[in-house]
Order: C-alpha cells, then sequence, then structure tokens
C-alpha cells in the first residue's frame, strides 16, 4: 500500500483529504505543522509528500528544501493559495514539486493527480 | 577572667538602665506626707498594709479598752489605727505611736508611702472617691482613674472619618481585586471549557462532513431522510447552539476552500440541516456583530429566501451592517439593480467603494446593473462612486449622459467626470474641458489641464498659455506645460521661445529630457 504523507495546519481541509485518499486505498499520515513534517519525513518511509505553504514553525518551502535533500526520489504536492503565494509557489516549482494545485479545489481532482503522479 | 569581667561589666549596665528606667517611672503620687495620710484614711483597707500602736519601746499595744478582738494589736485600716490613738490618748494620756506593718514586716511611713504608690500605679487598688471631693483636686482625682475612651469598639472607629475613609478604599480595592481574578478564572474556565468543546464537536463534525461528501451524491443527500441525516449529525447536538455555531464555521471555511460539485452539496447540507434558519434568525438580533454574521452566512450560503431580510438592513446606521447587506444584495439577487444604493443616505467610505466595486465588476457582464441610476443620487458620494464606476468597468455609452450631468454638478464631481473621459481616453464637450481650465478651483484646473493634454482642442491649448501668463504655482505650472506640450508641439515650442521667465525654462529642460519626463 502507497503511503502517503500530508501536512495541512488545518483539521478540516487535512481530515477530508485524507478521507479522500484513504477511499482511494492509499496509508495516509497526518500531520499538523512544518516541525512535525520534518520528523515524518525522516522517519516514514513515504510515496508521496502533500504538503500547504504557509504552516506555522516551518513553511512549505523549508519542508520541500528538506524533502529534495534527505528524500529526492519522493514527488511532492503544493496544496495552496496561489493569490497570497504565488511567489513562494514559484519557489517550489524551481525546487522541483511535481505539482500545485490552488485553492479552492475538488478533492477528486487531487485524488486523480494523486493516481497520476504515482503510477508515473 | 577578661570575658567574666566583660559579663559583669554588661550585666551592671544593664541594671543601671533597668533601675533609670523604674526610676524614670516613678512619678510621685501624693504630694506630701499630709495627702498621703488622708488618702489612708479615706482608702480604707489596703492589701498587704496593716497597722499597729506600738510605745516609745516598740512594743505593741492590745486595745482591750475598746474590746476589739485584735490579733497581736493589728488593724487593718487607718483610720480604726488613728481612733484607737485617740482613744488611748484621752483615756490614759499614753501618746502611742502608729507602725505601718507591709506583709506583717515594720516599715517606716516613707517606705510605705512607697508602698501604696506602687500599688496606685500598677492599678492594683483603685482609689476610693470622697462624694464631696468635687472641686478640690479633680486632676489628681483625675490621674488616679485608669484611662478608658469615651468612644469604644465599632462606634469609635466609624467616628474617625480618615481612617474609615482609608479602610473603604482598601476594602474596595480587596473587592475589585478578588472580583478581577474570580471573573479572570471563570473567563479562563469558560474559554478552556468552549475549546475542549470545539475539539470535540470538530471531531463529531469531520467525519460525518467526509462520510457525506464523498460517499453521497447530491440526489441522496437531498432525499435523506431526518433519521438518516440525524445518524451523522445527532438531532440532541444540533439543539446546542455552540455545536451549531462550529458547524456553520467548518461548512462555510470549506465552502471557501473548496470547488464543483461539493459546493452545491455543502449548500444542500446546510438547508437540510436547518442551519438557513439560524443564519435568519441572526439577522433580526440586536446585535450588529450577529446581524453581520448572519448576513456572511446568508452571502456565502447563497440564501436568496433572505434577500427581503438582509434589505432591511441596508440603510442600518451601522457601517459594517449596512456594507455587508449590500454586498449581500448584489451578490444573491439575479434581478436586483443598484437603485437600492441610489437611495442610501449614509457617504460611502473609500473602503465601501472598493468592496462594492469588486463585487460589481465581477457582475455587470452579466447582470443589467443601471448604473446610471447612481447619477441621480441625492447622496454626492453614489454620484462619485457611480462616475468611477464608468470609468472602471469601462462603460463608454455612459459617457454621454455624464457629459450632460456635468453642466450641473458640483466641481467634485466634475474632476471625477473629467478623469473619466481621460481614461477612457473619449473627447469630452469641449466646455466641460475648457471651462473646468477657467475655474478658480486649483484642483479642478488641474485635472482639466492634465485631460486637455489628451482630450482637449485648440481653445484649450489657448487657455492654458492665458493660465501659464498669469504665473501659477510651480506644480500648476509643471501640468499646465506638460499638457500644452502633449496637446500642441508647436504652441509649447513657441511659448517657450518667448517666454523669459526662468522657472518655465527649467520645467521645459526636464519635460525634453527623456531620463526626466516621467519623473
Amino acid at each position: 500500500m502507497k503511503k502517503i504523507l500530508i501536512i495541512e495546519d488545518d483539521l478540516l481541509i487535512s481530515s477530508l483529504v485524507q478521507f479522500r485518499l484513504k477511499k482511494d486505498g492509499y496509508d495516509t499520515v497526518l500531520v499538523k505543522d512544518g516541525n512535525a513534517g520534518i520528523t515524518a519525513i525522516d522517519t516514514e518511509t513515504l510515496d508521496l509528500i502533500i504538503t500547504d505553504v504557509m504552516m506555522p514553525f516551518k513553511n512549505g518551502i523549508e519542508i520541500i528544501h528538506h524533502a529534495r535533500k534527505t528524500k529526492p526520489e519522493v514527488p511532492i504536492i503544493v496544496l495552496s493559495s496561489l493569490g497570497e503565494e504565488e511567489k513562494i509557489v514559484l519557489e517550489a516549482f524551481n525546487l522541483g514539486v511535481s505539482d500545485f494545485i490552488p485553492k479552492p479545489f475538488n478533492p477528486n481532482e487531487l485524488a486523480i493527480r494523486v493516481k497520476r503522479i504515482l503510477k508515473s | 577572667m577578661k570575658v567574666k569581667n566583660a559579663v559583669a561589666l554588661v550585666s551592671l549596665l544593664f541594671l543601671i538602665i533597668k533601675t533609670d528606667i523604674v526610676l524614670g517611672q516613678d512619678e510621685p503620687v501624693f504630694a506630701d506626707s499630709v495627702s498621703f495620710a488622708n488618702f489612708l484614711k479615706s482608702q480604707g483597707k489596703i492589701p498587704g498594709l496593716q497597722f499597729r500602736l506600738v510605745d516609745s519601746s516598740k512594743a505593741y499595744i492590745l486595745d482591750s479598752a475598746l474590746n476589739r478582738s485584735l490579733q497581736s494589736g493589728i488593724v487593718r485600716d487607718f483610720a480604726t489605727a488613728l481612733r484607737l490613738k485617740d482613744s488611748v490618748l484621752r483615756s490614759y494620756e499614753y501618746d502611742l505611736e502608729i507602725q505601718y506593718l507591709i506583709y506583717s514586716d515594720p516599715n517606716t511611713f516613707k517606705a510605705t508611702q512607697e508602698y501604696v504608690s506602687n500599688l496606685l500605679r500598677n492599678g492594683d487598688i483603685e482609689p476610693t472617691v470622697a462624694g464631696d471631693s468635687n472641686g478640690k483636686d479633680l486632676i489628681s482625682l483625675a490621674s488616679r482613674n485608669k484611662y478608658s475612651p469615651f468612644l469604644k469598639g465599632t462606634y469609635a472607629y466609624f467616628s474617625e472619618i480618615k481612617i474609615f475613609a482609608v479602610s473603604l478604599v482598601i476594602l474596595l480595592f480587596f473587592i475589585f481585586a478578588f472580583s478581577m481574578i474570580l471573573f479572570m478564572l471563570i473567563f479562563k474556565a469558560r474559554r478552556n471549557q468552549k475549546e475542549k468543546l470545539l475539539v470535540l464537536y470538530d471531531e463529531q463534525i469531520v467525519a460525518p462532513l467526509s462520510e457525506i461528501l464523498f460517499e453521497k451524491t447530491l440526489e441522496e443527500l437531498e432525499s435523506l431522510s431526518d433519521e438518516e441525516l440525524n445518524g451523522y449529525f445527532p438531532a440532541k447536538q444540533l439543539k446546542k447552539p455552540f455545536y451549531v455555531q462550529v458547524l456553520v464555521e467548518r461548512i462555510l471555511a470549506l465552502n471557501k476552500t473548496m470547488k464543483g460539485d461539493f459546493k452545491l452539496m455543502l449548500k444542500a447540507l446546510y438547508k437540510r440541516l436547518d442551519l438557513d434558519k439560524s443564519s435568519l434568525k441572526k439577522l433580526k438580533s440586536s446585535k450588529w456583530d450577529t446581524v453581520v454574521t448572519g448576513l456572511v452566512e446568508v452571502n456565502e450560503m447563497d440564501l436568496t429566501e433572505a434577500i427581503y431580510a438582509v434589505k432591511q438592513h441596508i440603510n442600518s446606521p451601522n457601517f459594517y451592517v449596512r456594507s455587508q447587506a449590500v454586498a449581500t444584495i448584489l451578490t444573491l439577487s439575479d434581478s436586483v439593480d443598484l437603485s437600492f444604493l441610489r437611495d442610501q443616505t449614509f457617504p460611502l467610505s473609500r473602503w465601501q467603494q472598493m468592496n462594492y466595486l469588486r463585487i460589481i465588476k465581477f457582475l455587470h457582464t452579466t447582470r443589467e446593473l443601471h448604473i446610471e441610476m447612481l447619477f441621480d443620487s441625492r447622496n454626492q458620494s453614489i454620484r462619485l462612486f457611480g462616475y468611477k464606476l464608468v470609468r472602471v468597468i469601462g462603460r463608454v455609452d455612459l459617457l454621454e449622459t455624464l457629459e450632460e450631468k456635468s453642466g450641473s454638478v458640483t466641481e467634485e464631481e466634475k474632476i471625477e467626470i473629467i478623469k473619466t473621459f481621460e481614461y477612457l481616453g473619449v473627447p469630452a464637450h469641449t466646455e466641460l474641458i475648457n471651462g473646468s481650465l477657467k475655474s478658480e478651483n486649483i484642483a479642478l484646473v488641474s485635472v482639466a489641464a492634465k485631460a486637455a493634454g489628451a482630450i482637449g482642442d485648440a481653445t484649450s491649448a489657448k487657455i492654458i498659455c492665458e493660465l501659464l501668463n498669469k504665473a501659477p504655482e510651480f506644480r500648476l505650472k509643471m501640468v499646465l506645460l506638460n499638457s500644452l506640450q502633449n496637446l500642441d508641439a508647436a504652441v509649447y515650442n513657441q511659448f517657450i521661445n518667448e517666454s523669459e521667465n526662468p522657472e518655465v525654462m527649467r520645467i521645459s529642460m526636464h519635460l525634453s529630457d527623456s531620463l526626466l519626463q516621467d519623473v
């Protein structure tokens, strides 16, 4: 079973994403802040990381930096609001994230993108 | 040895000090021996003090003549001793002495006086005040009485207003401090309880919400029976206001984050759970913040049935209620035009204008809003907003109406109308620009001059030259020269060549410099 790490400080969104991905048969790890995200990247065996950008303690860019150093083979999807973080998102793409999904988003669309990335 | 000497010296010093203290306390109670004798006569029996009659050889005499049963010739009070002495003298012509016995030991008169004085000082005996002593020596009599305050206990306390006031302030301070601590404790306890409940309700809400959104279709959700729905969200919980509040907040937050069919699902769920009724109820609240919350909920969840209730708040005296009501009406209604805005009596703030503009900009392509209605408003800020709307959403078709209006509007409105013509690049009626150039209002002249550079004519150039010859202030001079340059380069060059004003030359050099012309 593929394991996906979800790093999102909004409990409601993270729970919905988790619910949707579990429905597709993925194993999920849910964390609420940047520090916990980095710990999970170091300790878990992951197939995909879904991360928000604006989060407590460490932002999404720092997490992407860390993931690229320690687990460069794991694909990353950024889930964030493009309007307020356009510059950061461009930086994330430069760091080699696999996809970017702006909020508001459709969880079904996210599930399709996850499936596509994990297949490839 | 030295230590012993030191101890002895300290002890001696202590004794001297102690003695001084004692001596210092020895205020004479009796002025002389006569007053002491009088005191003994009047006092009667004194504890530890006895008397007896003795002859010159100090042998005591029994009073058999008076038939008194005296033990060893001793009497307890001085008056009796005196009477015995007189009686012996009268009967036997035998003069006897009175001997003073303190605890049965013979003592001198002076020692007895000292002993009685100590008793009085220590309060061991109370002096007997004779009935006829009034007016004799009240001060000495008073000094023999123990002091006790006239007002005692609580009455004495309250009679001293300063102490009472200070005590009252201290008491109030403590009451206030305790009340504050109590209030903070209660507040903190309630907040903690609310936070715990929030976490609990979040857990209770997230799971069923996810299940409904991902497991059901819109049709299935709408056809759910009340019992089935209560399986997800218990009816008992839905009666709790805080649970309902958390549920509403979560649905609204999801509505903002989600897109596609999920939005429709959330709106359908909102109505199935009767949360729309709670939103409508909020619109009737007397608290403005609750009304605003209700308006936001109505707006977010597209509760079109609430339009009538929302309209009631359009002219609310509260700024936030009014702003949110207008924004909600604009978003919700498919048929509403801007007539409700035209009739507003309160001035529009910049923030409100920006807010309404954002909505109108989005709506005007799909709906006929009748922006021209705003030009007829009695409220100047609404009219100004109307002119700005024409400019921002590019309603060129309304420029003719604006031009017609321009003859009868205030100078502030003329400025907005001219800005609109200039922005859209459409030549205005020459009277609007040229007439404004002749105004006394510097701001209007400045705007008209700037517009003349883009949409002016030959008359405008002539008026600008006339204005420049009147030597206006520097900033206006700069605007006029810049406009003239844009409007007619030949006239501008001719004016510069003919001008001898060093300021005009400086501005001209600035404008002709390719690096500085936009600075």
